[in-house]
């Protein structure tokens, strides 16, 4: 008995050995590495169009997700060989120091202030004025979570303050520095306000009671855009990423970006706008 | 085989434990080792073994300075068994020199028989009494029959019987060409099976 | 939700029984003969090994992203988000434990087992089976110590696989994502078959320990 469980032992150590050795090795398929923020991904978005992507190519593309300040600086690194991200200044402060070639636009979605029925600050009632509702938040001091991770809902948060003109400091402003799900869930626990992409909000909508009080607005425009690392500064998968990128600004695929959200939330989470 | 012990100086924290000049054990003889405790004794046995390292001085093995390790078997003072059966620890020795199965039973027949070791041959040797674990230590270092023999207080925890028979194996031994270096600090078995009988004092080897 | 969990499952038990294994061979290879010999820097060996022990698994996930990432000495290989990357971080961080625990509980016996093996003619490769032998129900509970801290390891994956769906998600990392993204009852299925495989594991080192005894 003993030693046919200590046989059993030695082979299956053996085996699982093997079979890791196997898995790790056999990654030699198509596929290359496409940095997004967290928006993309927790939307679901990604998960509804790559299939059809990797059906159609055989190109497998392996998605990390981060905010986009850590998408960029994994760009920068070459870490990463294609950027889907949304926060437009800062992708063509990323082009003009050559660290992509070209930036095209995907799609955008918009931003909502989203915050607690009660709505304590009264922001429903600045008629969809983000600049406005900013400054009841701060004026009432209620609480405001912020991403603080430098992605570019954290991003399009500080330009507003900045056109405000507001110091944030105190205790009402919250800096979580973690991903838009956690945040608005976060936000719900606390009873408190935040920016969020409309996408990731409505996905989550079931799960929380956080209302929109503030939308429509066009400063609150989020365009995502899709660059290529620069194939100069850093070895990437060039070809996979081209094709990866043409699929994405086609006709078929910007039509398929659209549909997504219809059936579940009776919108669209994304509305495509590639320039032909 | 016959040990030449040159020079060997021994310290342990600041006290000399062993300063012995020359002394020669000869070949196919018995010497007993006696001397109070903390004499280097034992020590003197795991430098003669190659268990420990002398600070100075050297140990000439039939006039050489390195020999066969299968050609010296020793017992420890605590000997540890291995956790197995009292079967496997015995044939511990003969397992390493790559010995067949055919002379291990053989030789098992023929130690085996001097204590009486039936049923304990298959309990695991962690469960032994302390007078069993020597018998056991014993017989895995005797069964080896090698040049060399070092014994360090092999008896002592041995009721009387058994002591004897151990004495008439370890008398045995040397009947088939073997060395025997034993340590004990029992005066009449000293005189019942020693053919040199040696005081370790100080450090220093004095004839009795 | 099968489809999707299971792939998971199935990933985060070949990373972790990976990387504990590597560990184990190079920790236990390098601890049995450390805790014999004695020499001048022993102390400090094992000082530096206590500390790493205890070291924050984001800060070996930063170590290892800096030096897989194209920039960094290793980026040539591309290795950065693949299994490869959890193995090696998970290594590091589990290669500590098995050292400094082997050590530390072989220390008082490895000596006395390796006198007694020597003297009854043992070379140095018999000395070395024989104290892993000896002291197998110890190894065999540090090597699932060093397994629990793999498999219930978070952030250094998290950094390194970069979690990416059917390719680097495991378990932990599952959980977090499902978390942060409000789905508390994916994240907790997942939870409970993590604590169910620990328990799995417990009960077999329980086995081997009976039938040891």
């Amino acid at each position: 008995m003993k030693k046919n469980l200590t046989k059993f032992f030695y082979f299956s150590v053996i085996f699982i050995f093997c079979l890791s050795f196997l898995s790790c090795t056999s990654v030699n398929e198509k596929s290359f590495i496409l940095a997004t923020t967290t928006s993309t991904q927790d939307s679901g978005l990604l998960d509804y169009i790559l299939p059809v992507f990797e059906k159609e190519t055989g190109i497998k593309v392996k998605v990390v997700a981060k905010g986009t300040g850590e998408a960029l600086e994994m760009g920068k690194r070459g870490d990463a060989d294609c950027l889907l991200v949304h926060a437009k200044s800062k992708e063509e402060q990323f082009v003009n120091d050559g660290y992509a070639l070209k930036r095209y636009d995907v799609m955008y979605n918009d931003f909502v202030i989203v915050g607690p029925k009660e709505d304590r600050a009264q922001i429903k009632s600045t008629g969809n004025d983000p600049l406005l509702a900013f400054k009841k938040i701060y004026e009432n001091k209620v609480a405001f979570i912020s991403r603080g991770d430098e992605s570019g809902t954290h991003t399009k948060e500080k330009e507003i303050w900045k056109k405000l003109n507001i110091n944030i400091k105190g205790e009402w402003y919250i800096s979580a520095g973690t991903g838009m799900g956690a945040v608005l869930k976060m936000a719900d626990e606390k009873k408190a306000y935040t920016l969020t992409d409309r996408a990731t909000y409505l996905s989550m909508k079931d799960k929380i009671s956080l209302v929109i009080l503030v939308e429509k607005n066009p400063i609150l425009y989020n365009q995502y855009g899709i660059m290529m690392v620069n194939p100069k500064k850093h070895k990437i998968k060039e070809k996979e990423v081209q094709t990866f990128i043409d699929w994405i600004l086609s006709d078929k695929t910007q039509k398929l970006i659209g549909e997504y959200g219809r059936d579940k939330y009776g919108q669209s989470l994304f509305i495509p706008n590639a320039k032909k | 085989m016959s040990v030449r012990i040159c020079n060997i100086q021994k310290t342990y924290n600041s006290k000399r434990v062993l300063d012995i000049e020359n002394y020669h054990f000869k070949e196919n003889y018995i010497y007993v080792i006696r001397g109070k405790n903390g004499e280097g004794k034992s020590t003197l046995l795991n430098i003669i073994a190659g268990i420990e390292k002398p600070d100075y001085g050297e140990v000439l093995y039939d006039f050489k300075t390195d020999c066969l390790r299968y050609d010296i078997s020793m017992m420890l003072q605590k000997p540890y068994l291995f956790n197995t059966t009292v079967y496997e620890n015995i044939i511990m020795g003969l397992k390493y020199r790559k010995i067949n199965k055919n002379e291990i039973d053989k030789r098992l027949k023929r130690y085996c028989s001097y204590f009486k070791m039936g049923e304990l041959m298959n309990k695991n040797a962690k469960k032994l009494s302390g007078g069993e674990s020597q018998r056991v230590a014993l017989l895995r270092s005797a069964i080896l029959e090698s040049k060399l023999m070092l014994l360090d207080e092999p008896t002592s925890s041995m009721d009387y019987e058994n002591t004897l028979m151990a004495e008439k194996l370890i008398l045995d031994m040397k009947n088939k060409g073997s060395t025997i270096i034993m340590v004990t600090h029992d005066m009449s078995q000293a005189k019942r099976i020693g053919d040199k009988i040696i005081l370790l004092e100080d450090g220093r080897i004095n004839y009795d | 939700m099968a489809s999707e969990i299971l792939p998971v499952i199935f990933l985060s038990l070949i990373v972790s029984f990976t990387s504990t294994f590597i560990a184990s061979v190079i920790g236990i290879s390098a601890a049995v003969p450390f805790s014999i010999k004695n020499f001048k820097l022993k102390k400090y060996i094992l000082r530096i090994n206590e500390v790493l022990m205890s070291m924050p698994p984001v800060l070996m996930g930063l170590i290892v992203y800096v030096v897989l990432s194209k920039e960094g000495s290793l980026g040539n290989y591309n290795l950065l988000f693949t299994p490869f990357a959890m193995i090696i971080a998970q290594t590091l961080l589990v290669m500590p434990i098995v050292f400094t625990l082997t050590v530390s509980s072989l220390s008082k016996v490895s000596v006395e087992i390796m006198k007694n093996c020597k003297v009854l003619g043992a070379g140095r490769f018999e000395i070395f089976i024989s104290i892993i032998n000896e002291c197998r129900m110890q190894i065999l509970s540090i090597i699932t110590t060093g397994f629990g801290r793999a498999i219930s390891e978070v952030g250094a994956v998290m950094m390194v696989g970069g979690n990416i769906k059917g390719h680097t998600r495991v378990m932990t990392t599952f959980i977090a994502f499902e978390t942060g993204k409000g789905n508390f009852r994916e994240a907790f299925i997942i939870g409970g078959i993590l604590l169910f495989i620990s328990l799995i594991v417990n009960t077999l080192i329980h086995c081997f320990k009976g039938e040891a005894e």
